[in-house]
């Protein structure tokens, strides 16, 4: 049994490499090729197994996808605002401390969220019947309150959320779409990012690789509203990492870029292990991982729950090893090869898998969702807007 | 490009990108499939049925009906609404996301026409 679960982390811990690193694939995508082999997969080992290898791979993705976000500027949803502070940092050099940043983030992230789990999960239990009668006014006031909380222009950002979330709707209801959420997701965060890196002709000057020197305060108030934003938005449906940033970001002060950093890379981290405890007291599924892992398991009991916070905290000591070599060799690597051939590369390849997936309406809907998708930064308001996409449909369900 | 120039283009890409998917999603007809054809590589699909009530059982909130058509029976469960009322016999088409429940393939209903009353 042990070497089985060394063997499903160390084979999720390769397929969390790939995901993480190659902008639009994603952890939903590799857990739903595992859910349609899980007949052939469940006769070699047992659902325990298969699931330990979509946890290592979920947890390993939430530590290196920044990684393209910050050095390709081709952010996924949950990474989306990260782009600017860490493109920020990488115009100076300094892309290494960027994704090192959110790798603090990860890692204290997931030990306070580990260790908290069992009040997380009383209070979760007590206030979540109330909090489920009252989601759906709860998530427009989420809404509304990140809306006013854009400094450049309301204005943009509220049409930015109606058109996102009208186009969500659109895309949600066309019947027999297949995987409607990647083009959508890629479109918006993955595509439009790279074009606009192309078309400011983006060149990036050379890699300082350094140990990073940050203060002590800087990095327990962004761990702090990184574990209290993400456990809140965990369970709330539609509020997924980039909102739960926003909110955070209010809980302190004044954070300038390298806390920020700190904060984002921990809140996708925290989202994840929530999820696991969401499945185990509510019975939900708050990410495609966790549904391939509802749908192995035939039930989900509090020993496997304790297993996998076991796996979870191998994992991390594990991914940040390999997230800091990784960006070292991306560091050398982005000074040598044409960033302009990597961009149009990644766009080729996103839109062929759209066609795999998705067919030909996949192909509209990333198109749109591209044109969208480029708009928040050319008016100056944040990406984060764009989960409209997400939030308006959820509202729309729960009122 | 100019990024005035950009904007200009992304937003009425998406403005008329937008309407043409909404287009698509009101006028899109599903075609009907016969039960047996419906296995669990159609699931989570919008699949449309058209068949005779064997029976209605009525929970809170829900009606559960099997269907049969000359190829099988399926279940299908509809949300109640106030003006409602299905009987046995009844010929009926409907139209909704193809589930999976205890082991059994399911509809959840979306849409659902009567034909005609035997």
């Amino acid at each position: 049994m042990i070497t089985e679960i060394f063997i499903a982390i160390l084979l999720g811990c390769t397929a969390g490499i790939i995901t993480g690193l190659i902008p639009g694939i994603h952890v939903n995508l590799i857990s739903l090729l595992v859910l349609s082999f899980s007949g052939i997969l469940l006769d070699i080992t047992s659902p325990v197994i298969v699931s330990i290898f979509i946890i290592s791979m979920a947890i390993t993705h939430t530590f290196l996808d920044t990684i393209p976000a910050v050095f390709l500027g081709a952010p996924e949803a949950d990474t989306a605002l990260s782009v600017l502070p860490g493109h920020k940092l990488l115009l100076e050099g300094k892309g290494y401390h960027a994704v090192i940043l959110t790798l603090i983030g990860s890692l204290f992230s997931i030990m306070l969220a580990v260790i908290f789990s069992p009040i997380i999960a009383t209070i979760i239990n007590k206030i979540y019947p109330t909090l489920s009668s009252l989601m759906g006014y709860i998530l427009i006031i989420a809404s509304l309150f990140l809306i006013s909380k854009d400094s450049k222009s309301k204005y943009w950002a509220f049409i930015i959320f109606m058109l996102a979330g009208t186009l969500g709707i659109a895309t949600l209801n066309l019947p027999n779409l297949k995987n409607p959420l990647f083009p959508l997701l890629s479109g918006m965060f993955g595509i439009s990012g790279l074009l606009i890196s192309l078309n400011q002709k983006v060149k990036i000057p050379k890699q300082i690789i350094s140990e990073l020197k940050i203060k002590k305060k800087t990095i327990t108030q962004a761990v702090g509203a990184s574990f209290i934003a993400g456990s809140l938005c965990s369970f709330m449906p539609g509020l997924g990492p980039s909102q739960a940033a926003i909110l955070g970001s209010q809980l302190t002060k004044k954070m300038e870029s390298e806390g920020f950093l700190i904060l984002v890379g921990g809140l996708n981290t925290v989202n994840m292990i929530m999820s696991f405890i969401a499945l185990y007291i509510l019975d939900k599924a708050r990410n495609g991982a966790i549904v391939t892992v509802s749908k192995i398991m035939e039930s989900f009991s509090l020993s496997n729950l304790i297993l996998f916070f076991g796996v979870a905290l191998v994992v991390a000591g594990i991914a940040t090893f390999l997230t800091i070599n990784l960006t070292k060799i991306f560091s050398k690597l982005m000074t040598k090869v044409n960033y302009t051939k990597i961009c149009l590369f990644i766009i080729f390849f996103i839109f062929a898998l759209t066609i795999f997936l998705s067919g030909k309406y996949g192909i509209l809907i990333l198109l749109v969702s591209t044109s969208l998708g480029i708009v928040p930064p050319l008016v100056g308001v944040g990406r984060n807007h764009l989960m409209g996409c997400l939030l308006l449909p959820v509202i729309l369900y729960f009122i | 490009m100019k990024d005035q120039t950009l904007l200009k283009i992304s937003l009425c890409c998406t403005l008329l990108g937008i309407l043409v998917i909404l287009f698509i999603v009101e006028n899109s007809e599903i075609p009907e499939s016969n039960i047996i054809n419906l296995t669990k590589d159609n699931l989570e699909q919008t699949v449309s049925v058209s068949g005779e009530i064997t029976r209605v059982t009525e929970t809170p909130g829900l009606l559960i009906i099997n269907l049969k058509d000359n190829t099988g029976e399926i279940t299908a469960i509809i949300f109640k609404e106030d003006n409602l009322t299905l009987q046995k016999n009844e010929i009926i088409t409907i139209e909704g996301k193809l589930i999976e429940y205890n082991g059994e393939l399911e509809i959840q209903a979306d849409l659902l026409k009567t034909r005609k009353l035997i």
